[in-house]
């Protein structure tokens, strides 16, 4: 503005201080106002400008009655979308935690009792005759052997009757 | 302006307590009683027709929402306007990170354009139009340098022409610190007024 370029002049964020008071409450003006038309102007222009700012909606006051009451419904139907997605929430988070509950137990219950399947290709025992089932038995019980594990009831497996044993002694 | 009374034909306090037990429906009034105070709040905080409706829509289902932590003592309305204003500090709070990051000039709305010319104006000349509709411009300009707060309480001061003790109400601060804001928002604003004229 030409005003403000004036080294006379008030400054435009002087206007302005005195348009808009810092502390909100109005100061008193400067006496370069009693001589200065200018100024005076000036500071007028300012304080207009202010109020239409204030009273400015922009395009929200240009609206219609109509543009209103659809930005209403809108609103109210958030909330009632709002209200519908609340209600189940209670009901949601119980299948949710059921759900899961679900998906632990059935994880671990299975690799706690692991059933030894039986491997493609080799009948099951329940398809040999007792002669192969007494010889699987025995091959199971050599491998355990080998394999170190010498539980008390795998020996006892592999001994001979002892109660035999001492009946056979005592006829000879 | 934010009105400082609400209707004393509707009780408000009974409606509140319909909607707590369960009667949505008793909420649509203070939608269409609303509504408009509180986008055209939300647009002299943000400038931005489109975001202003935002702000009104989650302003009033946050407040349907959390219903239950609203007092009896207070009006609907003043609780509205908080949750209003929190809304739009948050979004100014965003927009200058955005601002920030991809150092974008702020956004020219059309709010300066198209809203209404002058109308405390005496001399409606083309002339003065021109020139209050420039200072217009840079005020709102300059407004864009302050931050959420120090822009809420100003707006809220000028703009709204609350007192202190109510902006304080709505801000949640005390009178000392709206003051305080309200001075550095002043300043900053001169600061920027004088950049201006220099450059």
């Amino acid at each position: 503005m030409e005003h403000s370029n004036s080294p006379s002049h008030l400054t435009d964020a002087e206007l302005f201080g005195l348009a808009i008071p810092a502390a909100g409450v109005p100061e008193a003006l400067p006496a370069h106002f009693s001589d200065c038309l200018a100024c005076t102007r000036a500071l007028q222009e300012w304080k207009t400008a202010v109020r239409d700012l204030a009273a400015d909606g922009g395009a929200v006051d240009g609206r219609s009655a109509e543009e209103w009451a659809a930005a209403e419904a809108k609103t109210i139907e958030a909330i009632r979308r709002a209200r519908f997605a609340r209600r189940p929430l209670p009901w949601r988070w119980g299948v949710g935690v059921a759900a899961s509950i679900l998906l632990v137990v059935a994880l671990a219950v299975p690799s706690r009792h692991t059933p030894q399947r039986a491997r493609p290709g080799v009948p099951a025992a329940t398809d040999l005759s007792a002669e192969d089932q007494a010889d699987d038995a025995l091959l199971r019980d050599v491998a355990m052997l080998s394999r170190g594990d010498d539980g008390a009831g795998a020996w006892n497996s592999l001994l001979p009757d002892s109660g035999a044993s001492i009946r056979e002694e005592d006829r000879l | 302006m934010i009105p400082r009374q609400t209707d004393p034909g509707i009780d408000e306090t009974r409606l509140i307590r319909e909607v707590k037990a369960g009667n949505v429906e008793s909420f649509d009034y203070f939608v269409h009683r609303y509504q408009r105070r509180i986008t055209r709040l939300a647009f002299r905080l943000l400038r931005d027709a489109g975001e202003a409706d935002c702000a009104a829509q989650e302003s009033f289902l946050r407040a349907y929402q959390n219903l239950k932590d609203f007092r009896e003592g207070s009006t609907f309305e003043t609780w509205l306007t908080r949750i209003c204003i929190n809304w739009c500090k948050d979004r100014l709070k965003r927009r200058r990170l955005v601002l920030y990051f991809h150092q974008a000039p702020a956004s020219d709305d059309s709010g300066a354009e198209t809203g209404p010319r002058s109308p405390a104006t005496d001399d409606p000349s083309p002339e003065r139009r021109a020139v209050s509709r420039e200072i217009r411009e840079r005020l709102r300009v300059a407004m864009e340098s302050l931050s959420p707060r120090q822009r809420s309480v100003f707006v809220l001061k000028h703009f709204e022409e609350l007192s202190i003790p109510e902006i304080a109400g709505l801000t949640g601060l005390d009178s000392g610190t709206v003051k305080s804001h309200l001075f550095r928002a002043a300043h900053k604003i001169r600061e920027r007024l004088g950049d201006y004229r220099k450059a």
